[in-house]
């Protein structure tokens, strides 16, 4: 029933000698949220333009829906872009910059904004039909580049860093919006950002991008709780990455500090929550907590080091404590308020800072 | 504390005062002098005092008894100024937009139409004389002098050009393409109209820039003048405030163009600024 289905194969991009875009394959389902996640210069921005038409690949093929869209011109696409600067005609109102499309495909003026005002009901924009988009504010604008792009019916809706233009609690509010939009109309969103909380909020799907190439795809959840990279896992945030090293005869030891080791051998024979090893291992900063020094006995499957408090950063709901173990950066946990206001740990404090095997997150 | 700051400052501010007010009275107050001067009773002569007000020198100026053709080479100072106002626009503007493209090349094109700008305009049309001449064409007003005032409002025009689109976000026209305009159409109902201001600052360069140009036209305007010229061989032979008078009516001209130039660039913005569609519906 739905469309929008995206299959890309082997794209290639270069500006002069950059390559911005590597060989990238990637399948994006009919009718989903798909987030292209990465640092700025990563290439997300350009494999979206890649989509639309606004660049050409050096290589490689796409689809959408089954067909060919590479010798399709941007304006012949199924597809719609939001630009990030939301790229409203400044001298055409509301209403006429989202009749546009249909005035240039020749539909009469009266139809073509009897269109536009039953999409600016969609995006309850109905009582500013007549201004200008230097008249509207920030959230009013997207509202209206969106209807903008909606009102072509394309099968995929592109969106290049939508709210990066908005202050923090209307980007809240309208990447909510975009969510329930994309359901609305059944159709493929494709959203480019580079902030983690955003891809995760609202989509089915998260492509981590970096340097031109897919890092790791996969559902949010997935994402955030089995990074396959420590290139994901730092750039999702919320993560501790500690680097292992593989001594002589089958040890394992995780780096916590210069000269700082935990041995992790003895887990890795255990048959159940075996540890696999790996290069580096993820760990959620919020699975980690501290103990008092003189602490207890620990329980199975929890490890534990000795470090010092280096800073505590106090982030409302919870505590971002920084340690001064790491390598090569140093070890943060998250505590929640509660806790926090129980142990009462404070700067320069020696503390037991303590972990699941479980918890710990093999990387690539 | 505050108190000698604020002492301080209206010091300040009363030293650039005066400094700006001499600086418009250097700018324009040898043109007041010759706009009072104009005025002058018909027994008046060229210098101070004026005996009388009177408009007896504007009217001696399209008399007979000067031997001068002010009226016909107004008038073709005018048309010219309107050709050359067109040229610069049509050409400044496409040549503009078809620089974005960084062509190969376009860096040796660029400062080829620019060197014109530095080079002493006498020079130009001393040598576009000497070419003329070999080739035997008549230099005419309308030809020639076209010609040799192009090669100076040109590279103006193309510089201003340069600005404007400097300021002009492209993303506008990705957009317009991404909604299903052709190129024509983007051109047609995005280009041109966030241009429009631009372009008309453009159009009021090319036009007074031709209006008062003289060491480009001098060797090239054949055998009828262009109105500067004309003024420059009166004042060999013209004793009279008659030459005042002409100096009057030819600011004027300028200052009535500048400003309708600035009028209809505020009521273009202004119309811009109401829905565009409506009123180039067909």
């Amino acid at each position: 029933m739905s469309s929008g289905k995206i299959e890309i194969s082997g794209i290639n991009k270069f500006y002069g000698d950059v390559h911005a875009v590597r060989s990238v394959d990637l399948t994006i389902e009919a009718g989903s949220y798909c987030c292209f996640l990465g640092p700025s210069g990563c290439g997300k921005s350009t494999l979206l333009r890649l989509i639309a038409g606004h660049e050409t690949p050096d290589s490689g093929e796409m689809f959408i829906d089954g067909q060919s869209i590479l010798n399709t011109p941007a304006r012949d696409r199924p597809t719609a872009m939001m630009f990030q600067s939301y790229a409203l005609f400044p001298h055409l109102t509301c209403i006429d910059n989202i009749a546009f499309s249909e005035r240039m495909h020749g539909i009469d003026k009266a139809t073509r904004h009897k269109n536009a005002r039953e999409i600016l009901e969609v995006v309850e924009m109905s009582d500013y039909a007549d201004r200008l988009p230097s008249q509207l504010s920030g959230g009013q604008r997207q509202r209206i580049a969106l209807a903008r792009a909606l009102i072509t019916k394309p099968k995929v809706l592109l969106l290049d860093e939508p709210l990066s233009a908005l202050d923090e609690n209307l980007r809240v509010k309208m990447r909510n919006e975009l969510k329930s939009v994309q359901k609305l109309f059944g159709i493929t969103f494709v959203h480019v950002t580079h902030t983690n909380t955003e891809a995760i909020a609202t989509s089915d799907k998260v492509i981590v991008m970096g340097d031109g190439v897919v890092d790791q795809e996969g559902t949010p959840y997935e994402i955030f709780n089995h990074p396959s990279s420590a290139y994901t896992a730092r750039f999702m945030g919320g993560h501790n990455v500690l680097v292992s090293q593989e001594g002589h005869s089958g040890q394992l030891r995780l780096a916590i500090g210069e000269g700082q080791l935990i041995d992790v051998s003895k887990y890795l024979t255990k048959k159940q929550n075996g540890l696999v090893v790996a290069k580096s291992y993820a760990l959620r900063r919020d699975l980690c907590w501290l103990e008092d020094i003189k602490g207890n006995k620990m329980s199975a499957g929890v490890e534990n080091f000795k470090s010092e408090v280096d800073t505590i950063e106090y982030e409302g709901a919870s505590f971002k404590v920084t340690l001064t173990s790491g390598h090569p950066e140093k070890i943060i946990v998250r505590i929640s308020d509660v806790d926090f206001y129980k142990a009462q740990f404070s700067e320069g404090q020696t503390v037991r800072c303590c972990f699941k095997i479980k918890n710990l997150c093999p990387l690539s | 504390m505050a108190k000698r700051i604020h002492s301080k400052n209206s010091l300040v501010t009363y030293l650039l005062g005066g400094f700006f007010s001499l600086y418009v009275l250097f700018l324009y107050g040898p043109m007041f002098i010759i706009f009072l001067l104009s005025f002058q009773g018909p027994t008046g002569g060229m210098t101070f005092p004026i005996q009388e007000y009177s408009l007896h020198w504007f009217k001696e100026l399209f008399s007979d008894n000067i031997a001068a053709d002010v009226s016909g080479s107004f008038q073709r100072s005018i048309i010219l100024g309107l050709m050359v106002m067109t040229l610069t626009v049509t050409i400044s503007v496409i040549a503009a937009l078809g620089f974005r493209r960084n062509f190969k090349g376009s860096g040796i094109m660029f400062y080829g139409a620019i060197i014109s700008l530095i080079m002493p305009g006498f020079l130009i049309s001393f040598g576009m004389g000497l070419i003329l001449q070999l080739l035997d064409i008549e230099s005419t007003w309308y030809t020639t002098a076209l010609g040799a005032q192009l090669t100076w409002t040109l590279p103006f025009g193309l510089l201003i050009m340069f600005a404007v689109l400097a300021r002009f976000d492209r993303s506008v026209e990705e957009a317009a393409r991404d909604l299903g305009a052709t190129s024509w159409q983007t051109m047609r109902y995005v280009v041109v109209p966030l241009l429009l201001p631009g372009i008309t600052g453009v159009a009021l360069f090319g036009f007074t820039l031709s209006y008062d140009e003289i060491p480009r036209t001098t060797l090239v305007v054949g055998d009828s003048n262009t109105l500067p010229m004309e003024i420059l061989a009166m004042t060999n032979t013209l004793t009279t405030p008659s030459l005042y008078a002409i100096g009057t009516l030819t600011t004027v001209v300028s200052v009535a163009s500048i400003t309708f130039a600035l009028f209809a660039i505020k009521r273009m913005q202004d119309r811009l600024g109401s829905s565009q569609i409506a009123s180039s519906e067909s």
